[in-house]
């Protein structure tokens, strides 16, 4: 158990703090740590409080950009007007989170630390390309979202030394939209079976960029690269979307699960949630809705 | 009778005390030098404990007391909350001991610690070590039930721990003289209660050597006759006490830990000890509701009268007997009444398996074999060709029907009122045609389901309730009642029930929540949806009783004759004009005060139902099926009830939403999942337990359809646990409408569902 409960004031006194106190790590909304140090999965001398840091917490457009803080909270995500108008995806994906409790603590660096496959938010940031800016005694470095996993519940940000400050979405311009779906056996307070998120762009009515993230399929959030360049090059209709879903499908490993449903029907389920997120982010982008014979 | 009290929505008796934190729950019974105990686990389903070593444990300080079962009690005892049976071929089996030298499910209790603190505890509880001769796991019914299983309880042949059933009329007969046959299979799930506040119980020696229990049960009077069994001691010598609950639908009438916090404080000279179960323990080591398989086969007439029913039933009770056969017995009892038919044969067998102990569960067997009856009656329904509602309302039953076993009466029904009603709320044939030609993966339908269930558990039980009051100085009144307020609001109905009949309003009525086996008159306790129905008999009595006297006094006051006199606002009054005479404080400080005629005005008084009422009721259910995923949104929901006069519509209507809300989790999400092997449970705790939130719940509608029961003195009849009975099998024929998929079994999660949309072709 924790001896100590530090606040650190910026990301520089974080380190600082990390640095003057080994075996001490991290902490932003707890939701994940607090039950590691419980059930012993974790051990910690101290722990650095990053909740108190203004500029974590920012949620911005900059030269094309979405910033966002590393300490930016599920709720400020979910409800940010910027957000919800630009990346949906990921308005979306921090509305599913749990419930409003964890919610209101829970932030984005936490859920993408943490490294489970299917964590709602860090699905989005994968299928959005969200880069990580990762503060380090080396300095500062820059890896996409995608790159900080080293298997389950391992990430490659080690919280002990370094601390995530913010996540940067480049804005794809013109003609892009994202949307997040997931499957789940209750409403609130519930694990995804499977979450989608997907991001595309349609120039002159044809996908110029596509990117697909699916969970849990894979030891990681899945960026599923087959699936999305299917798309690129073609008219958004129908018929690429429902291709798309069954090449993601194909690669898709959805594990079995008693708690979480069988592989055989998330596999299944992957094409209708892949078809669906499309359909709506396609939709969206177009503002045009994409007549889909079976829904 | 134009009330003053019954039929009002009066505010709960216990609601500040509850909002403001000031009610005292068991966990809020804080004593000096109190020392906790906790339990060692089994982590084999199925297992002997060879050696059990706890010297380590033993010399950790702080440790007060280590106990096996070789230092305690060996008696076997039964756990089920029902009154002692003087029959012994009647009485519960007993199956039990404190501590297990055998574990028959992953949780059983092998050991004990007691300690200082929590900390301590369960650091000396990682110190014993056990050594286990692992046996087979038999985690199916027919796993337990194949020829050459290993016996779970060494005197029970073939695991089955009963068979018995009932036959009325010719089922052969019955099926030669049917026009059509038709037949199912349907399957429930092991679900559990999930109350508020966990188990919990604490112990103590008093000074006259006695054994104080503080036990959050449903069932304190039952609970002593348990512990005195259990520990083999004299029922005298043990004195249960039961503060505020925190709920409990079925899980707290039984003795899950009673007699091993008593076995706790003797271990350690008496001293106060405190035995508390965390959400992940009570999930697994109380009680759950039995999971059913049933095998239906009907016996129908060109014109939709049903002729005759067989049913098969599995029920699987787990590793202990608890209340066992019983549920299955029940459950095939109280359904019956509702569709009187010339012939029913009912074969349950109620088989022990290496899974937690399933007990009393809201409903009692009945959700299980509703869910199994009303699923049967649309699939028939369906292949006729017949309006669902139609169908039944050909077979309904009717006031003055006499059940042909056990002799009750049906003398108020309001079913098919209350199927009218909830007709009416969801717009039943407006929608029916809306659906009719639907596209597109999402489809929408409707569905609904009866039932029939009892007011407590007569003939089969002892249907006993104890009422006591005192009038005091102002001509307030106190209240004690044996029954026991769990959060349902029987207190405050009872208290309404005495402000009627003395003419006086509810809040000069105090009613005294805590049960105390020394001090409170005997009532058996809150299950089978009994209390308000008998328990207020009682209090009706008790009421008429100290009114009387009252008016005697008064009598003797102003030389008035008492049948020329009432009580209304709290005044005495004449009958004929309801001019006032005196205030009845007057009479009552008379009553204490007056130096030659006082006598304080009491009464006591027990009451020996012998009868029973039948209550009835309806869910009404929209849905909108996802073909694509499997899943199920429900729209709206209503349930209707007839359960007689509603003594407080406030309380009878949370009681609905409570029901109905939980019937949702029982048809879509819930289900206590082990691991196939192992036995081991992979969701324990309310996050992996699916049991819905408020975000999964629509809008519940409620409503009653207000008969008289004639048998109660207030009209009203049994209401707790019916509103969960017809949820599932509603929601489920809703989806068979929606689709034409004819689900059957629960839950219907996603998945499942989404399977039986690929074996039907849907998809
Ligand atoms: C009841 C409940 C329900 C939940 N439901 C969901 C759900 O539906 N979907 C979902 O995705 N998750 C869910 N979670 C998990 C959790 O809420 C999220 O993963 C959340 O985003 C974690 O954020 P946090 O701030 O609380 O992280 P913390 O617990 O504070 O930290 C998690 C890990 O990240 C590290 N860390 C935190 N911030 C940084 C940083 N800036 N830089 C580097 N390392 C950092 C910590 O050291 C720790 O190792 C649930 C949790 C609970 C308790």
């Amino acid at each position: 158990m924790p001896e100590k409960y530090l606040f650190a004031t910026s990301p520089a006194d974080c380190l600082a703090l990390l640095a003057a106190n080994p075996g001490a790590r991290l902490i932003a909304g707890g939701t994940d740590l607090v039950i590691d140090l419980k059930e012993k999965r974790r051990q910690v001398t101290a722990l650095v409080d990053i909740t108190r840091i203004p500029e974590l917490k920012i949620i911005t457009e900059a030269n094309g950009k979405i910033i966002l803080g590393g300490a930016a909270t599920h709720t400020r995500v979910a409800t940010s007007s910027l957000i919800r108008e630009k990346l949906p995806a990921l308005a979306a994906a921090a509305a599913a989170v749990g419930s409003p409790q964890v919610r209101n603590v829970g932030t984005l660096a936490g859920n993408v630390v943490n490294a489970q496959p299917a964590a709602d938010t860090a699905v989005a940031l994968v299928a959005l390309g969200a880069v990580a800016t990762i503060l380090g005694a080396e300095g500062e470095r820059q890896v996409p979202v995608a790159d900080l996993y080293a298997g389950v519940g391992r990430s490659l940000v080690d919280a002990g030394r370094e601390i995530i400050t913010r996540f940067t979405v480049d804005l794809w311009g013109e003609g892009e939209s994202s949307a997040f779906a997931r499957l789940s056996p209750r409403r609130a307070l519930s694990l995804p079976m499977l979450n989608v998120a997907a991001r595309v762009q349609v120039r002159e009515g044809i996908c110029t960029r596509a990117r697909i993230c699916i969970a849990p399929v894979a030891p990681r959030p899945f960026l599923c690269e087959e699936a999305a360049a299917s798309l690129v090059g073609r008219e958004p209709t129908a018929e690429t979307i429902a291709r798309a879903a069954s090449v993601a499908k194909e690669a898709a490993r959805p594990r079995d699960s008693l708690l979480r449903g069988s592989g055989a029907y998330r596999k299944d389920m992957t094409v209708v949630l892949v078809a669906r997120v499309l359909n709506e982010a396609f939709s969206r982008a177009t503002s045009r809705k994409i007549e889909n014979d079976v829904e | 009778m134009a009330s003053t009290a019954v039929g009002q929505s009066v505010t709960r008796v216990d609601a500040v005390a509850k909002v403001t934190g000031q009610a005292k729950y068991t966990g809020d019974f804080i004593f000096r030098d109190m020392l906790v105990g906790k339990v060692l686990r089994s982590p084999y389903a199925h297992a002997i404990v060879k050696n059990i070593d706890a010297s380590q444990a033993r010399a950790l300080p702080g440790v007060e007391g280590i106990l096996t079962y070789k230092d305690v009690p060996r008696n076997k005892f039964p756990t089920a909350g029902h009154p002692y049976s003087l029959d012994p071929a009647h009485g519960d089996k007993a199956d039990c001991t404190i501590l297990t030298e055998k574990a028959r499910f992953v949780g059983d209790a092998v050991a004990a610690v007691i300690a200082r603190d929590e900390l301590t505890a369960a650091e000396a509880l990682k110190l014993i070590k056990v050594e286990y001769e692992v046996l087979e796991p038999l985690l199916t019914p027919e796993a337990a039930m194949r020829e050459g299983a290993p016996l779970i309880h060494e005197d029970c042949p073939g695991n089955i721990l009963s068979a018995s059933g009932y036959d009325i009329g010719d089922i052969e007969g019955a099926f030669k003289e049917a026009d059509y046959i038709f037949e199912d299979e349907l399957e429930t799930s092991i679900v559990q209660h999930c109350q508020l506040e966990n188990h919990i119980s604490c112990a103590y020696v008093d000074s006259d050597g006695r054994i104080v229990i503080i036990t959050s049960t449903q069932i304190p009077h039952i609970i002593r006759r348990i512990v005195g069994q259990a520990l083999g001691i004299p029922w005298g010598r043990i004195r249960v006490i039961k503060p505020c609950v925190g709920g409990g639908f079925g899980s707290k009438q039984d003795a899950c830990l009673e007699p091993l916090v008593a076995a706790m404080t003797l271990a350690v000279g008496g001293r106060p000890v405190k035995l508390e179960l965390s959400r992940e323990e009570c999930m697994i080591a109380t009680r759950t509701r039995h999971a059913f398989k049933f095998k239906i086969k009907t016996g129908v007439s060109r014109d939709g009268r049903l002729i005759g029913m067989h049913i098969k039933a599995i029920a699987n009770t787990g590793a202990y007997a608890s209340h066992g056969h019983s549920i299955a017995m029940a459950g095939g009892s109280k359904f019956r009444i509702l569709y009187p038919m010339q012939a029913l044969k009912y074969e349950p067998c109620t088989v022990y398996t290496n899974l937690p102990v399933a007990g009393a569960m809201r409903g009692y067997g009945s959700p299980q074999i509703t869910f199994a009856v009303e699923s049967h009656l649309d699939n028939i329904a369906s292949k006729l060709h017949i309006d669902p509602i139609e169908f039944r309302l050909k077979n309904l039953v009717k006031e003055g029907y006499v059940d042909p076993l056990n002799g009750n009466a049906v003398r108020s029904c309001g079913i098919r009122e209350c199927i009218a009603r909830g007709k009416e709320l969801i717009k039943w044939d407006e929608k029916k045609a809306r659906y009719k030609n639907q596209a597109g993966s999402r489809r929408r339908g409707l569905g609904m389901a009866c039932f029939s269930y009892g007011s407590g558990t007569y003939p089969v039980g002892l249907e006993i309730g104890g009422a006591r009051i005192v009038l005091n100085q102002d001509g307030s009144v106190q209240l004690q009642v044996g029954a026991t307020e769990i959060g349902q609001g029987s207190d405050t109905v009872f208290a309404q029930m005495v402000a009627e009949v003395l003419g006086i309003p509810v809040d000069m009525v105090h009613v005294i929540s805590t049960q105390d086996t020394d001090i409170s008159p005997f009532d058996t306790g809150a299950y089978a949806s009994r209390q308000t129905y008998i328990t207020g008999m009682a209090v009706a009595r008790a009421a008429a009783e100290v009114k009387e006297k009252i008016l005697d006094f008064a009598w003797g006051m102003t030389d008035i004759p008492a049948h020329a006199l009432d009580i209304k606002g709290a005044n005495i009054v004449y009958k004929h004009s309801g001019e006032v005479v005196m205030p009845l404080a007057e009479v009552a400080l008379h009553t204490y005060y007056d130096t030659v005629f006082a006598k304080p005005i009491t009464s006591d008084t027990s009451n020996n139902a012998r009868v029973n009422a039948f209550v009835f009721g309806v869910t009404f259910a929209e849905v909108e099926v996802d073909l694509k995923t499997g899943r199920i949104d429900v729209l709206e929901i209503y349930n209707v009830h007839d359960s007689g006069r509603i003594i407080n519509h406030q309380l009878a209507a949370a009681q609905v939403h409570g029901g109905v809300g939980m019937g949702i989790g029982y048809a879509l999400s819930e289900q206590l999942l082990f691991d196939e092997k192992t036995g081991r449970p992979l969701n324990n705790n309310l996050l992996d337990y699916k049991l819905p939130t408020i975000m999964d719940i629509p809008a519940i509608g409620v409503d009653f359809v207000e008969t008289f029961e004639p048998t109660s003195p207030f009209g009203c009849k049994a209401l707790g646990e019916p509103p969960i009975i017809p949820v599932a099998p509603a929601i489920r024929n809703a989806v068979f409408d929606a689709t034409g998929v004819a689900l059957d079994r629960l839950p219907m999660n996603p998945q499942r569902v989404f399977e039986k949309f690929k074996e039907a072709g849907l998809i």
